[in-house]
Order: C-alpha cells, then sequence, then structure tokens
C-alpha cells in the first residue's frame, strides 16, 4: 500500500520565546518492507540552522535553531510511503522455548542478535521490574516461545487497559499507568517492552503511524490520526516481531515505521529547549495518513 | 611491624630529636603494608633523607612545620566546598605537611602501566562507539553497556579521528598487602586533583625546602605545559585558538582547581550559562558579540553537558554542545561519554582487553573484580559476598561501595534479592588493603593512616605523558579506611625521586622553554562575570553601608544607655532607618511589635548582627559578597584574595555574639577590609568594563541606601532639637559631617544638607555623583546597536539626574510640620528610576533568558 502522510506539530507559547533548539525524530526510517519516496520538512518560523543526521539506532534525526523572537512555532512533514505486506513464512520449525531462546541470546555475538542484546536492559525511562509479570498476575510459561510471549503480552494490555487519551504524560511512570489501568499507545508499548524484558526478551519501541479505517460508509476524517507506537521482541530464530497491544493487532500495511530505541526518549519526535516561553506551552499535532494506491 | 614498637618500649629513651624520637609511636596495622617502614620495622631507603631532615627536629618544630604548612594554604586561598554543608562555605584546603615518597623504581612501572592502561580506555571507547570489535569476540557483553547509565547511544558518531578521547586520565592506586600498588578506581572523563597536587607542591617545596633540593624531587610543570600544548594543537588549523576550562560553577567541591587550572593552562573559565550554539557551533557570549570557541576542555560530567540531547534538567551544560560535536565544530575533552570508562566492572574484562587490542599483557592490575551479569561470577559474588565489596557498575546511582560482611542479616539479604533481580548493573570486588604512610599529628608527632593516591596522564597525538607526582589522600584518623574529601580526608603532596642521584632529570631541560603557541582571550568580558562584577561592589557597598549607620546606631544606644531611654525620638528614628535601610521588614516598622521593638531593641539588633540566614542582616550582606567573590576567583588578584580571607576572620566573632553593644570593635574592624577592599579597586584595577561594572554596582547601591536613609529621616519631620541630631547622624552616615559644619550658619539647615547629599557634585557620597559617574560608565561600555537613541538603561539615569537637578528643594523644606511629599516624591522616584535602570542594564547586556525543556507526545 502506498500513502500520503501528513504530520503537523504546532506549539504555542504563553510569552515569546527568544530561540529555540530542536531534535526531531519526524522522517520514517530505512525498515523492512517499507520504501521512502518524497519527504519534505517545512517550519515556520525559517530556522536558521538546519542539519540532519542519523542516531546510533539508524534512525534519520535533524537538529534546527530557530533564533528570532517567536509566539508560536510549526514544523510540517509531507512524505510518501510504500508499505508492503509480510510473505507468510514457509519454513516452520518448531518455536524455541523461552528457555532455549535466552541461551541462544547469551552465546550469538552476530551483528543482529549482538544489537538486539542491549534491549534486555533498563532504558532511561524504563527500570527493569523483574517482578512485573507477577505484580500483573501474568502467568509465565518457560515453554513457550518468543513470539507466543508477545502476543500474549499485547492481548493482555488490551484486554486489561483502557485507551484514555488525555491521562497520561510523556513523564507519567509506568507504576502509575498499571495502577491506574489506562494510557494511550506510549504508555501500552512502555508496559509491553518491560514485561518482555523482565522475561530476559530483547524489546524495543517503535514510533510511526497508523491508517486508521473509517467506519463503513462514512467518509475518511483528515486529522483525526495520530501518531501511533508499538513494541517489537527479538527472537534468535526469527529476528525481531512486532505487536501493538493498543489495537492486540500484528502489524500489517497499515503500519507506517518512523523510527525505533530503547524507549521513547530515544525517538520522541520532537525535543527541545527553548529560552523564555514563559511557564506553559500548548502542543498540537494532526497526522493525516491518506492511502494513494494499492503500491 | 609489631617488632618495631615492642624494641622501641624497651630500648633506651635516646635524645630528643632523634629518629627514633619522632617515630616513637608510629606503629603500623599488622599486615597491612606501609610506605615509611618496610615489614621487618626498617625504614625504606627512599625515606632516608626524609627522616634525616624529620631528626634535625623536634617535635615542636615539626609542630611549627604544620603550622607553617596550614598558614600557606590560607594565604594561597586554597579551598574546596563540601557539599554536605548548608552554610556552603569553602573549607580550606586540608594538606598534611610530610609528603607521600615513591622511589624511582617503583614509578617507572607505575608510569608504564598508567600510559598502558590511558591506550587502552581510548581503544576501548573508539571501539564500543565505532567498529564493536570487542563485542563481537565476546570480550565485552553487549548487556554490561546496556545496563550502564552512562552508555549514551545518541553520543554515536561523536567521536572523531584524530581527536583523543581520553585527553586526560587517572587512576587512584593502592598498596595492597602484598606491597604492590593496585588500581581500585579510574577516571577517564574529568579527572580531578592535578590542580590540587600541583598547588600542593607550591607549598610543600616552601616547608621543606632543603630536603626539597636534596632529594631533586621531579618536577610538575613540565607535565601542564604539556598539557597545554596538547589542548592547544587539537586544532592546528587555527592561528590562535580560543580554548575554555567548562566548569560547573563555584558550587563546585573543586571550584578553586578550576580557577587554578584555567591559570596555569592560559585558558578562559566559564559556565555552561556563558556559552551559546549557533550556526551549528559554540560561541562564548560577552559584553561586546560572539566569540568562537575551538576546545573546550570539561569538568561537566557527560549527562549534563546539554540539555538538548542529554539530561533535560541540566543547567550547567551548553544546549547544542553534542551538535557541534557531531559536526566537528568544537572538540571537546574528555570526549563525551567517557564517563562509561570509569565502571568499576572494566577490571573484569581489561586483561582480556589488553591482549587483544594492545598484544599487551595489563601492566598495571586492578583489584579482582566479578561482573554478575555473567552467571559464574554471579554465583562468586553470592558466595563470598561477605569478604567483598558491592558497588553499582555506574557512579550515576547510589555510587557508594556497599560493605555486605558488615552489614546486619536481613539488609545483606535484601541487597543479595537486589543483585540477583538485576545482575547486569552490580559488580562484586576485593577489598584491596590500603597501605598507611605517615602524617603529621595535632601533637606535632607522626602517625600511620590509610590513603591512595592519584596518578594522572595526559594523551593528545604525540603519545602519553605522565604526571610525575599526584594527589595522595589520606583517611582523617588512624584507622579509618574512607579516604575521601567529603569525609574530611587529608591530602599529601606526592614525590617522586629521581632515578639516581646527579643523573640528568627526564623532565627536558630547566631553562631553555620553548616558545608557547598563543591562546586567544575572550576580546570582551563574558555576560556571566560581569553581572557578577556588578553585583560584587554593590554587595560591598551594601555591607559598607549597613555597619556604617549599625556603628553610628550602637554608638546612639552605648550614649542613651545611661541617660535612659524614654522618650527619645532619635533613637527611634534610627532603628526604624536600619529597618528600612536593611530591608529587613516588619523589624522596627512593623505595626504590631513596633513599639515593644523599640523599647528593647536588642534582640532583632542581634538578630541582624549574627544571624547570616537572616535577609538584610550584616552577615547575610558579607556572605553575599564573599559568594560573588568566589565566583570572580579566577579573576581576582592574590591580594585581593588576601584581603577577602582577612573578611572573612574578621566577621567570624559576630556569629558568637551575645550582646549587640559589643559589636563596635568587630564592626571597626570589619569595616577596615571593607574599605581595603575598595580601595584596591580605585587603585589596583584596570579601568576596563569589568571595573566599570563593578563601580556601576557600587554606585547603585550607594544610592539607593541613600535614597533609603533620606526617606526614613530628614523627609519626616520631627523637633528642632532632634532633626539637628539625626541631621548629624544622617551626615555622619554620608562622610559629609565636617564639610557641613564648616558651612555657613545660614547654609546648616535641612535644605542645606539636601543640597550637600543629593546636588554636590564634587561630593563623591551625593546621588548626584552617583548618576554621574553611572552615566560616565555607560558611556564607556561597548554599545551592542549602532543607534543614536539612548538605550533605555541610560534613559532611566538620565532622567533621574534631570529631576533631580531641577528640583526646587528649598520650597520643600521650608514649612516644618508638613510631610515634605514633595521632597519624598522626588526621592521615591529616584528608587525607581536607580530600580529600573538597573533592571533595563541587566536586560540589555547581562541576561539570557532561561532555558526551558520542551516535550511531545505520542497519542496514538
Amino acid at each position: 500500500m502506498k500513502y500520503r502522510v501528513r504530520h503537523i506539530t504546532r506549539y504555542r507559547y504563553a510569552a515569546p520565546v527568544h530561540g529555540s533548539l530542536n531534535e526531531l525524530h519526524l522522517k520514517p526510517r530505512r525498515a523492512p518492507l517499507q520504501q521512502l519516496h518524497h519527504y519534505r520538512l517545512e517550519a515556520e518560523p525559517r530556522p536558521r540552522y538546519l542539519a540532519e543526521h542519523v542516531d546510533a539506532f539508524g534512525n534519520p534525526a535533524c537538529v534546527l535553531n530557530i533564533d528570532q523572537v517567536h509566539r508560536e512555532w510549526n514544523v510540517t512533514t509531507v512524505f510518501e510511503v510504500t508499505r508492503h505486506a509480510a510473505e507468510a513464512e514457509l519454513a516452520f520449525e518448531p518455536p524455541l522455548s523461552l528457555e532455549a531462546a535466552r541461551a541462544r541470546l547469551r552465546q550469538d555475538v552476530d551483528t543482529a542478535a549482538l544489537d538486539a542484546r542491549g534491549y534486555t536492559q533498563a532504558s532511561p525511562l524504563l527500570p527493569l521490574q523483574p517482578d512485573l509479570l507477577r505484580r500483573l498476575c501474568l502467568p509465565e510459561d518457560a515453554d513457550q516461545g518468543i513470539e507466543a510471549v508477545g502476543r500474549q503480552v499485547s492481548r493482555f494490555i488490551h484486554r486489561e487497559f483502557a485507551y484514555r487519551p488525555g491521562q497520561t504524560e510523556v513523564s507519567t511512570p509506568l507504576s502509575r499507568v498499571i495502577e491506574s489501568r489506562m494510557g494511550v499507545c506510549q504508555d501500552f508499548a512502555h508496559l509491553a517492552i518491560a514485561c518482555s524484558r523482565a522475561l530476559g526478551i530483547p524489546a524495543r519501541y517503535v514510533s510511526g503511524y497508523l491508517e486508521t479505517r473509517p467506519p463503513e460508509g462514512a467518509e475518511r476524517l483528515v486529522g483525526a490520526d495520530a501518531t501511533h507506537a508499538w513494541f517489537a521482541v527479538y527472537d534468535p530464530a526469527r529476528g525481531w516481531l512486532e505487536f501493538d497491544p493498543t489495537n492486540d493487532a500484528v502489524p500489517d500495511q497499515r503500519y507506517i515505521t518512523l523510527a525505533w530505541g530503547r524507549d521513547y526518549s530515544d525517538v520522541a519526535p520532537v525535543r527541545g529547549v527553548v529560552r523564555g516561553g514563559g511557564q506553559d506551552h500548548d502542543l498540537q499535532v494532526s497526522v493525516d495518513v491518506q492511502p494513494i494506491g494499492q503500491d | 611491624m609489631n617488632g618495631m614498637k615492642q624494641a622501641q618500649d624497651t630500648a633506651p629513651r635516646r635524645q630528643p630529636g632523634s629518629r627514633r624520637d619522632v617515630l616513637h609511636d608510629y606503629a603500623p596495622v599488622a599486615g597491612n603494608a606501609d610506605e615509611l617502614l618496610l615489614p621487618d620495622g626498617r625504614p625504606r631507603a627512599h625515606w632516608l633523607p626524609l627522616l634525616r631532615a624529620l631528626e634535625a627536629h623536634e617535635g615542636a618544630t615539626l609542630r611549627g612545620i604544620g603550622r607553617e604548612t596550614r598558614r600557606l594554604v590560607d594565604e594561597l586561598g586554597v579551598t574546596y566546598h563540601v557539599y554536605s554543608d548548608p552554610a556552603g562555605v569553602q573549607r580550606p584546603w586540608p594538606l598534611d605537611a610530610l609528603p607521600q615518597l615513591l622511589d624511582p623504581g617503583e614509578w617507572a612501572s607505575i608510569e608504564h602501566g598508567l600510559s598502558q592502561r590511558a591506550r587502552l580506555f581510548e581503544w576501548i571507547l573508539r571501539d564500543v562507539f565505532g567498529p564493536g570489535e570487542l563485542l563481537r569476540a565476546n570480550l565485552v557483553p553487549p548487556e554490561f553497556l546496556a545496563a550502564h547509565a552512562g552508555f549514551l547511544p545518541v553520543l554515536k558518531g561523536s567521536l572523531h579521528a584524530g581527536l583523543p578521547v581520553v585527553s586526560l586520565y587517572a587512576a587512584d592506586l593502592a598498596r595492597d598487602r602484598d606491597g604492590r600498588f593496585r588500581v581500585i578506581g579510574d577516571r577517564a572523563q574529568a579527572p580531578s586533583g592535578s590542580g590540587y597536587a600541583l598547588q600542593n607542591r607550591e607549598i610543600l617545596s616552601r616547608t621543606w625546602p632543603a630536603t626539597f633540593a636534596e632529594l631533586g624531587v621531579r618536577d610538575l610543570g613540565p607535565f601542564f605545559d604539556g598539557l597545554h600544548r596538547g589542548l592547544r594543537d587539537l586544532v592546528p588549523d587555527v592561528a590562535e585558538p580560543r580554548i575554555v576550562l567548562l566548569s560547573p560553577g563555584p558550587l563546585n567541591e573543586a571550584w578553586f582547581e578550576h580557577v587554578l587550572l584555567a591559570r596555569r593552562l592560559g585558558l578562559v573559565l566559564v559556565q555552561g550559562q556563558d556559552l551559546v550554539f549557533r550556526d551549528g557551533r559554540i560561541w562564548l557570549s560577552t559584553l561586546g558579540q560572539l566569540e568562537r570557541v575551538d576546545v573546550i576542555l570539561r569538568r561537566v560530567d557527560d549527562a549534563w553537558c546539554d540539555p538538548l540531547s542529554l539530561d533535560p534538567d541540566s543547567r550547567l551544560g551548553v544546549a547544542g554542545l553534542v551538535e557541534a560535536v557531531r559536526h566537528r565544530n568544537v572538540v571537546v575533552t574528555n570526549a563525551l561519554g567517557t564517563g562509561l570508562l570509569e565502571s568499576p566492572a572494566w577490571p573484569a574484562f581489561l586483561p582480556a582487553i589488553a591482549r587483544f587490542a594492545l598484544g599487551e599483557d595489563l601492566l598495571l592490575p586492578s583489584v579482582a573484580t566479578w561482573w554478575c551479569g555473567d552467571p559464574d561470577s554471579l554465583e562468586h559474588v553470592m558466595t563470598h559476598g561477605h569478604d567483598l565489596v558491592v558497588r553499582s557498575i555506574d557512579r550515576i546511582e547510589g555510587g557508594r561501595p556497599l560493605f555486605p560482611g558488615e552489614m546486619p542479616g536481613p539488609e545483606r539479604e535484601a541487597l543479595y534479592r537486589q543483585i540477583r533481580a538485576q545482575p547486569t548493573r552490580f559488580v562484586g570486588q576485593e577489598r584491596a588493603g590500603l597501605s598507611t604512610m605517615p602524617c603529621l599529628d595535632e601533637q606535632g608527632g607522626v602517625e600511620p593512616r590509610h590513603g591512595t593516591v592519584r596518578v594522572f596522564a595526559s594523551q593528545f597525538a604525540g603519545g602519553v605523558q605522565v604526571l610525575p607526582g599526584g594527589l595522595t589522600r589520606v583517611a582523617r584518623r588512624p584507622g579509618d579506611r574512607l579516604v575521601s574529601n567529603q569525609e574530611g580526608g587529608v591530602s599529601k603532596d606526592t614525590w617522586v625521586l629521581p632515578p639516581a642521584a646527579g643523573a640528568v632529570a627526564p623532565d627536558g631541560q630547566p631553562g631553555v622553554a620553548a616558545p608557547e603557541p598563543g591562546v586567544r582571550l575572550p576580546a570582551s568580558l563574558p555576560r556571566r562575570v560581569a553581572d557578577d562584577l556588578l553585583w560584587a561592589g554593590r554587595y560591598a557597598e551594601r555591607a559598607e553601608g549597613l555597619i556604617r549607620w549599625f556603628r553610628l546606631l550602637l554608638r546612639r544606644l552605648q550614649a542613651i544607655r545611661t541617660e535612659g531611654r524614654a522618650g527619645d525620638g532619635v533613637t527611634d528614628r534610627m532603628l526604624r532607618a536600619l529597618t528600612h535601610l536593611s530591608c529587613s521588614y516588619p523589624g522596627f516598622v512593623g505595626p504590631d511589635s513596633a513599639e515593644q521593638g523599640l523599647l528593647h531593641p536588642e534582640a532583632e539588633l542581634l538578630r541582624l548582627l549574627t544571624d547570616s540566614g537572616a535577609p538584610g542582616s550584616v552577615p547575610a550582606a558579607l556572605a553575599a559578597l564573599q559568594n560573588t567573590a568566589n565566583a570572580l576567583l579566577d579573576r581576582l588578584s592574590a591580594d585581593s584574595v588576601r584581603v577577602l580571607s582577612g573578611l572573612r576572620d574578621a566577621a567570624q566573632p559576630l556569629a558568637a555574639l551575645r550582646d549587640p553593644l559589643a559589636a563596635g570593635g568587630v564592626l571597626d574592624d570589619v569595616t577596615v577590609h571593607l574599605l581595603a577592599l575598595s580601595g584596591l579597586a580605585q587603585e589596583s584595577m584596570l579601568r576596563e568594563d569589568g571595573w566599570r561594572f563593578m563601580d556601576c554596582g557600587r554606585r547603585l547601591e550607594r544610592g539607593l541606601m541613600l535614597v533609603n536613609l533620606l526617606r526614613a529621616t530628614v523627609v519626616v519631620p520631627s523637633a528642632q532639637r532632634e532633626a539637628a541630631l539625626l541631621n548629624n547622624m544622617v551626615l555622619a552616615f554620608a562622610e559629609s559631617l565636617s564639610v557641613y559644619r564648616a558651612q555657613p550658619a545660614s547654609r546648616r539647615d535641612d535644605a542645606g544638607l539636601l543640597d550637600l547629599l543629593l546636588l554636590e557634585t564634587g561630593n563623591p557620597r551625593a546621588l548626584i555623583y552617583q548618576l554621574d559617574r553611572l552615566l560616565e560608565h555607560l558611556e564607556r561600555l561597548p554599545r551592542l546597536e549602532r543607534q543614536p537613541r539612548l538605550p533605555e538603561h541610560a534613559r532611566h539615569f538620565e532622567e533621574a539626574r534631570a529631576r533631580l537637578r531641577l528640583a526646587a528643594i528649598e520650597d520643600w523644606t521650608a514649612g516644618p510640620g508638613t510631610m515634605r511629599n514633595e521632597l519624598d516624591g522626588l526621592l521615591a522616584a529616584q528608587q525607581q528610576a536607580l530600580d529600573a535602570g538597573y533592571r533595563a542594564l541587566f536586560a540589555h547586556y547581562l541576561a539570557p533568558a532561561p532555558t526551558l525543556p520542551l516535550v511531545g507526545r505520542m497519542d496514538g
């Protein structure tokens, strides 16, 4: 499926800002089954400085600096991307048990495994919580494989947690999400990652977009779509496997990958510092994911 | 070792001054190595010359040497900061009068081992952020890197070929029970202590001049010259690079060392707020312009260096620094990310890494270390924990070592559970023996204390250079094994002895100094420095004025103490004026307690004289002055440091004061030092921007205090006799009493007083004089905009001066009994103009707006 995506981020400040410096993760990365065609970024006011680089996880990132006084700034990205459907896996082997997978992981020194092994540890927003599954009353079945764990965690979160925008913030710790049993995609992805890591399974955070299907017969709403987040676990026999706990789904050609990292802090779409701006700012994000063809 | 003591006990006493006598009570701990004595109790050969020098002295003289050492520390103003001290004072640097000695043979092996470790850590970080050979060779587990909070993926791509990663490296050495030195800690991101080592040397070489010369102790100077050259050559294509030393600021424990190193290396001492990111580069923000920075020698830890890419809560760094480094637009050294190298887990991997990376065996061993992420090592730590030290792999959270063997059972079990739950986060380490070394005790005797030696290496394109010396630190008292400045430890100079008597020192030919390549200093004043200078001026003037009024008041109270207190309007007025002058409301002007307070002012006066925490108090003003001066330490002359140190001592007795009326002598003493300070400012400072800012501060404060005082005294009408007395007090405060008295009688009235204190341009205490000076300074400060219009701050002062000149003062003071509203209005307007002028000046020259982190959010 081919899509045209428009992503607008708008900040409004209570007081004049004398300058700002931002780091963006808004350009889709290279990912399996995904091709980027055109990409454009526009910022208003126009940045005095803008430079791209590729971060440690292979995501494109960019730093930009606005040096004029402003009370509002917005950044818009527009791109076209093709997302292919995964082919069915034909050669079918019985899955490795969790124990076998962990043992193999400790030995593996190929590039993919070495990279993956780092994702078993704590990350800036997610301390390790070895007793997490017990606290959640999630049964731990040592005989099942990694894929089954990912699916089970995903289903569990979807069943037990309510999707409630506005109830949590970036800084809300996981313990509060667990307590209140509600959150948004970011919280659910974090929770799933924490559960996987508690079992010694490498898990990473994936940010991106999702084409949300309108109800039957209704017009597709422009701008109603949002940035999305899900997670992936690493199976030493099969590589990274993705799951979306918010929708209890396995990401397919409706999912467009933006970036991945250890948790949200590695791939925040926008972070930055401003001079001035008062105590508060207002943030509005609108995303439009429009299908434009089969390929 | 005990044999020594027994032998002494049975041996007949020798004459005082013999070595036996000096070391009479020197009894090292059994089974532990000692720096001075061999296990059989005989002194080590390289200590003999120093022992001979000790023999030549009696106990009393040793005590004298201790005193002399302390005096030199005071005179040079060497300080450090104890974080736990709520008063935030800089403490005198604790330095033992006896040096630590290292013999040449042992030093050679330390030198080689240290140099190898510096190369090794350089190699490791390049590999971790680059090719990843260590991971593929299974020599470093990826779980260890990922678990370390100092492993910062955002820094990938910020190391560049040709630029050193670890340009300054330090290792803490401890001599184990077997007599061998082992590394108990690696410092690879911003090692501190080399500056203090240099300072210790300056002092001890003066304490022991003859012995120092006789031994031919190796010189520390060439190392710092090499460091300077190395930093300079980091940017070979820049003719005169601008190199800054980035410090966390005056509250950091090692601020004094930052000042010292900046001076020794000829660098500009800056804090994060002095630097800005623009166009991909880093600039020094000065009054005149932005000046490009080429090299940053940092003393700020990795995570705090950049609120954009690293810890967003940091106020110590520069937003955009990582971006500038990424594009090689500035050199930061040690490189960002080197904090990872300080993990106590590395020793578990180092021997194999040394063979793999360098093809060499590790020369300088570390203490035996087990990383718990490895299942076998975890089991070892779980079974032998009693005899081990447990540490977290990063120093970031709870870096303190834990001793399971000394813990109560439940606490130990909890720790073990924690380790099993997160094994990758912990290491177990053998408890290294710490040798003892001779230290001077309070009585002038010599006692053994446990200690460690920190040694330093620099590493640039030309290779590794090792400082022939170091910073030795010993515990606070015999038996203690905790060696830390924060815990009251004491430092020692470290003398490395030359290879053989008469051999040519390997430190280069003395006297033939190569011409040093230049380093560029800022063309203009950094904004923060200008602000600090202005406030130094304000605080000095505030303390001076406050104390002057206090002295008049105390004299008055003393005089009436005998006459009885009732109905004395002048004293009441003076007390109220004190509250206004110091802004210590409610004080003597509050609605309720005022009357009571006026009758029994002692408690409030005592508070303002003794309580440094009370806003408006004398000690608060003095403390503010000292803190500001401390932040300017790198710009103060030696004389200023001495005067400030004298001022601190002079003000000391205030805290213990019981009777406010007894404060007179102390206040006189303090005033003398304050006057010395203002004298230095007037007579010894170059008339450049810095001086102008400081003088602006003085003028502002003097003007404000005068206006405040006049509004609390002259403006309010009172009976004639009282008014005359009060006027005299005000005139005495403004040092204008004799001039006033010399005037004809017709001029000796309120109008005459106001002429003298407000309008007389020749009176350095008059308000108009302050405005004249302020405007004169502003005229000469760099103009930021090329406009014919007056900048806002100047407009405020200009307007105040015009209003003052046009004022019809005689009309307002003519009729007694009125509130003289017009006069009060004029003074209030002057006050506002001075305040507004300062705020505009601040906004124009000094203030960078504070930065706030910005956050985004995933909503799906």
